[in-house]
C-alpha cells in the first residue's frame, strides 16, 4: 500500500467519524443544548424513565415550567441528574428563576442533593443556568449500550479498534 | 533462473460486476504504467485528498475550540457553527469534484513520443446487469517544435470501446493477462492511429 492509498483510506475513516460528530454538533446548535442526547443512569425517575433510556434534550427560550423534566448539574458534581421541576419562583425584573426538583421515584425533594457538598451549604434552589437541557422525548433501552461501554472500558477499546481495523483494511 | 517476477494471477468472483470492473481497472492501470510507458498523474486523487483533509482540519479545529470554551458563550456557538458549515462545505466540494470533474476516470497520464507529449485519460464503467466493460479513451498529442513529424499544435481524439468480460475471464474468474493486454494494445493503437493523417 502506497502513501496515497493510506491517506485515502484514513481520510475515509476520518470523514465518517467527523460526519457523525459534526451532525451531533449541528444538532446541539439547533437545540441550543451542548449535549442533546443523554442516557439515564439511575432509577430515580421510574416509572417514566428507566436506567438505560436515551433522552432527547433541548433548551427553548421560554421559562422552565413546573412538571418539566430537566437534566441539570449541581455545581461541584460532575454527573448530571434528570429530575422533575416541582416548584418555581420567577423574578420578573431579571427574568431569573429559582427551581426545586425531585425525582418521581424518590421520597424527598433534591435539597439534600443540592447541599451534599459543603460549598453548597444553604443552597435551596437551582437556577436555569444549572440546567443542561429539558427533556423533549425518549427512546427506551437503547442507552444500555453506552452503559456497558462505560462499565467495561475494555469493550469500548476492543470495539473501536476492531471497527477501525476492518474499515481500514477493507476500503 | 529468471530475474523477472511472475505477476500474480488476478482472480475475482465472476458474478460480481464491480469486482470484474475493478480487476480490469487495476490491470489496465498496471499496463499503462509499465508497458504503456505512461507516467501517472495523481491530480484527481490529490485534489480530493486536499479538500477532504481541509474539511477535517476545520472540523477538528472547531471541535477543539468547542471543547475548551464553555458552550453557553455566543462566541463558542458561533465558531462551532462555522466549523460545521465549513466541514460540510468541503465535504460537498469533494463529492462535487468526484462527480463532475473526475467522473469515471481511472487513469490519467502522459508520455513523450516522437510526435510530442501524449496524454491519455481513461474512464471505465459498467452498466447494471450488463457484463460489458465500457472504456473511453481520451488522447491528446501536443506536438513540440522539435518533433520529427509534421504534427504541430495539439490534436485530441476520443474513442470508446466495449468488450464483454467473457473474453478475458475464465470459468474460475481468473483474468487472462495476455488476452487482456492484447485487446488493450489494440484499443490504444486504434486511438493513436486517428492522430496520424
Amino acid at each position: 500500500m502506497n502513501l496515497r492509498q493510506v491517506l485515502t483510506n484514513s481520510l475515509n475513516v476520518l470523514m465518517m467519524l467527523f460526519g457523525v460528530f459534526m451532525s451531533y454538533k449541528a444538532w446541539g446548535l439547533y437545540t441550543n443544548c451542548e449535549s442533546p442526547l443523554v442516557v439515564v443512569l439511575s432509577g430515580s425517575m421510574e416509572p417514566a424513565f428507566e436506567r438505560g433510556d436515551i433522552l432527547f434534550l433541548s433548551n427553548p427560550k421560554k421559562a422552565i415550567d413546573i412538571g418539566e423534566i430537566c437534566v441539570f448539574k449541581i455545581p461541584g458534581r460532575d454527573i448530571p441528574i434528570v429530575h422533575r421541576v416541582i416548584d418555581r419562583h420567577d423574578s420578573p425584573e431579571t427574568g431569573g428563576q429559582l427551581l426545586l426538583t425531585k425525582g418521581d421515584n424518590n421520597n424527598a425533594d433534591d435539597r439534600g442533593l443540592y447541599q451534599e457538598l459543603y460549598v453548597n451549604r444553604g443552597k435551596m434552589w437551582i437556577e436555569p443556568k444549572d440546567v443542561v437541557g429539558r427533556v423533549q422525548g425518549f427512546l427506551p433501552y437503547l442507552g444500555m449500550f453506552t452503559i456497558f461501554m462505560t462499565d467495561y472500558p475494555l469493550l469500548k477499546y476492543a470495539l473501536l479498534g476492531g471497527v477501525g481495523l476492518v474499515v481500514f483494511l477493507y476500503e | 533462473m529468471t530475474t523477472e517476477t511472475q505477476p500474480r494471477a488476478i482472480k475475482v468472483d465472476k458474478s460480481n460486476l464491480l469486482d470484474l470492473k475493478s480487476a480490469c481497472d487495476d490491470a489496465l492501470k498496471e499496463y499503462l504504467e509499465t508497458k504503456g510507458g505512461y507516467k501517472q498523474s495523481h491530480k484527481h486523487t490529490d485534489i480530493k485528498l486536499v479538500l477532504g483533509y481541509l474539511g477535517c482540519a476545520f472540523a477538528g479545529a472547531g471541535s477543539y475550540y468547542g471543547y475548551i470554551h464553555p458552550f453557553e458563550l455566543p462566541a463558542t456557538k458561533f465558531w462551532t457553527g462555522v466549523s460545521v458549515v465549513l466541514y460540510y462545505l468541503f465535504n460537498v466540494l469533494m463529492m462535487a469534484y468526484a462527480y463532475l470533474v473526475e467522473k469515471d476516470t481511472i487513469f490519467t497520464g502522459s508520455k513523450t513520443t516522437p510526435h510530442g507529449t501524449q496524454t491519455i485519460s481513461v474512464g471505465s464503467s459498467v452498466k447494471s446487469y450488463n457484463p460489458y466493460y465500457d472504456i473511453h479513451l481520451h488522447m491528446d498529442v501536443a506536438g513540440s517544435p522539435s518533433s520529427t513529424t509534421s504534427l504541430k499544435g495539439k490534436k485530441s481524439t476520443h474513442q470508446e470501446f466495449s468488450t464483454a468480460f467473457q473474453y478475458w475471464f475464465d470459468e474460475d474468474g481468473v483474468l487472462a493477462q495476455e488476452q487482456f493486454e492484447a485487446d488493450i494494445i489494440k484499443f490504444l493503437a486504434n486511438t493513436e492511429a486517428t492522430h496520424i493523417e
